[in-house]
């Protein structure tokens, strides 16, 4: 039932799972953070309305609000905060170090330097598209400007940069499933 | 002695002693009570936005004369720009990429409107070990000039060097592709007036007065910075539009762009200067010779290549290589 849920024991069991979900998804460890505190507000906030009787229902029943938090900050572009409004949640703060330990505990070095070295594969004037397009996130036409080259090459190089990333990078460290 | 907690332990108790005391509290208010008291502060907040945007207008005087002087008429916009890109490098300027002069480009434009047309003209950009090259759909290295042309979803671009004419049909009227590829957005499509209009007429421009820029008399409009997130990155970006004092033409544009990417280590920032210096704008009278303008004329023979839109994006799954 419902009304059993135990936050506390949810919260223990799946905090490092959810938030190394966020990090490999995002590449942000302040984003993950933001999203993790989201979502267990939005836990406490719904957890009137969880009917999981199993451990295993209520993961899929969190999961289920991991990824739509996940999808909302995708379209968005920033992470929501209206839970965490709502519940009153007062979070710890959030510094250098402790950015630099999620990006220890979850692996996002191991993900940057995956996608440095397959960087490292492309020529330089698709590389330098693709660094232009996905990581420093520029519009086309931008990117087209900076390159000297049409909009449409632009385009042509970004594609065929990730094309060739997509066979280089190891899906497993892209799309890590989540512990349990 | 006891070593210190790893600071994402202390951070993950933290948090759950936070959530344990949040669901110990009261549940919160239904939603739709919740909706209309955030409604009703939305609406107090954009009242008091607009009270405190409508004093802040700038001199009236400046926008009503900027807007008679700039307003759209029906020839044929012509101008010529060169663009200079260059990136923040240990406290000075330097070019993009380090070592290599390319963000140095001239593009002339002929356009119209009602229908949209446009002919352009770039110079190819330099070359070389530290520049990397650009090529064309067929593994040619562009150099010298190309042009591209835009009427009613057909593309066109024409390689005077390597001879290449080649048509794609089928844009949607609503593609990037319909607007001449010149760097700022907010310059509407090619035409930097327009943006000025519209940022005029939404009060975004401060003046900043005038003075004397190599013997010509200029006036400065400053544009409030723009924010904005893609993903986790954060952008600022300040538009500063010199115009002449008299026409209200624009002489220059410049766009600082402070970018914060987030696969960057550590979160630095990346700061982007363009300068668009106008050497022509004008707006030619629409007849048979200057209509003339907006079509591609190759010189000579040419290697003539037509393809739907589909077509194009298949050969771009398997794009050419450098042949030469």
């Amino acid at each position: 039932m419902g009304r059993d849920l135990d936050i506390d024991a949810l919260y223990a069991q799946h905090r490092e799972g959810v938030l190394r979900f966020f990090a490999r998804r995002t590449a942000d460890p302040e984003v993950a953070l933001d999203l993790l505190a989201e979502t267990f507000a939005q836990a406490v906030a719904s957890r009137g309305r969880c009917r999981a009787r199993t451990d295993d229902e209520r993961a899929a029943w969190l999961y289920a609000i991991v990824r739509r938090q996940l999808a909302r900050y995708r379209r968005r572009g920033s992470a929501e905060q209206r839970a965490i409004h709502r519940v009153g949640l007062e979070r710890p703060p959030v510094d250098a170090p402790l950015l630099d330990a999620v990006v220890r505990r979850t692996g996002l070095e191991a993900l940057r330097t995956e996608l440095s070295a397959a960087l490292g594969t492309l020529g330089a004037d698709t590389r330098r598209a693709v660094e232009l397009r996905i990581v420093d996130e520029l519009p086309y036409p931008e990117i087209a400007a900076r390159l000297a080259i049409t909009e449409t090459a632009a385009r042509a190089r970004v594609s065929r940069g990730l094309q060739a990333l997509g066979r280089t990078l190891d899906p497993r460290l892209v799309q890590e499933l989540p512990a349990r | 002695m006891t070593a210190d907690p790893d600071p994402l332990d202390a951070h993950l108790d933290a948090l759950g002693r936070a959530l344990h005391d949040a669901s110990r509290r009261p549940r919160p208010a239904p939603r739709c009570a919740l909706r209309l008291a955030t409604a009703g502060a939305a609406a107090l907040a954009l009242a008091g936005g607009l009270l405190v945007a409508l004093p802040g207008g700038g001199d009236v005087d400046v926008v009503q004369r900027a807007a008679a002087a700039l307003a759209p008429d029906h020839g044929i916009l012509h101008y010529r720009v060169q663009t200079t890109i260059q990136q923040r490098l240990d406290g000075r300027w330097a070019s993009v990429p380090p070592g290599c002069d390319r963000g140095r480009q001239v593009t002339e434009v002929w356009q119209a409107t009602s229908p949209a047309r446009w002919r352009m003209r770039s110079t190819a950009p330099p070359s070389g070990p530290r520049c990397g090259a650009s090529i064309d759909r067929h593994g040619h290295r562009t150099r010298t000039w190309t042009e591209t042309a835009w009427d009613a979803g057909t593309s066109t671009t024409y390689d005077p060097r390597n001879r290449t004419f080649d048509v794609v049909r089928g844009y949607p009227a609503t593609s990037s592709q319909r607007r001449p590829t010149i760097l700022e957005h907010d310059l509407e499509g090619g035409d930097p007036v327009a943006g000025i209009r519209r940022l005029l007429a939404e009060g975004r421009l401060r003046d900043d007065g005038e003075r004397d820029e190599s013997g010509r008399r200029v006036r400065v409009l400053v544009a409030a910075p723009r924010r904005a997130v893609f993903g986790a990155t954060r952008r600022v970006v300040a538009m500063t539009y010199v115009v002449d004092a008299a026409s209200f033409v624009p002489v220059r544009v410049e766009r600082l762009d402070t970018v914060t990417p987030r696969l960057r280590v550590p979160r630095e920032h990346v700061t982007v200067r363009s300068i668009m210096s106008f050497e022509r704008y004008e707006r030619l009278p629409r007849d048979a010779a200057t209509e003339r303008l907006l079509t591609i004329r190759p010189r000579g023979r040419v290697i003539r290549t037509d393809m739907t839109l589909d077509e194009f994006r298949r050969e771009l799954r398997d794009p050419p290589r450098l042949r030469d």
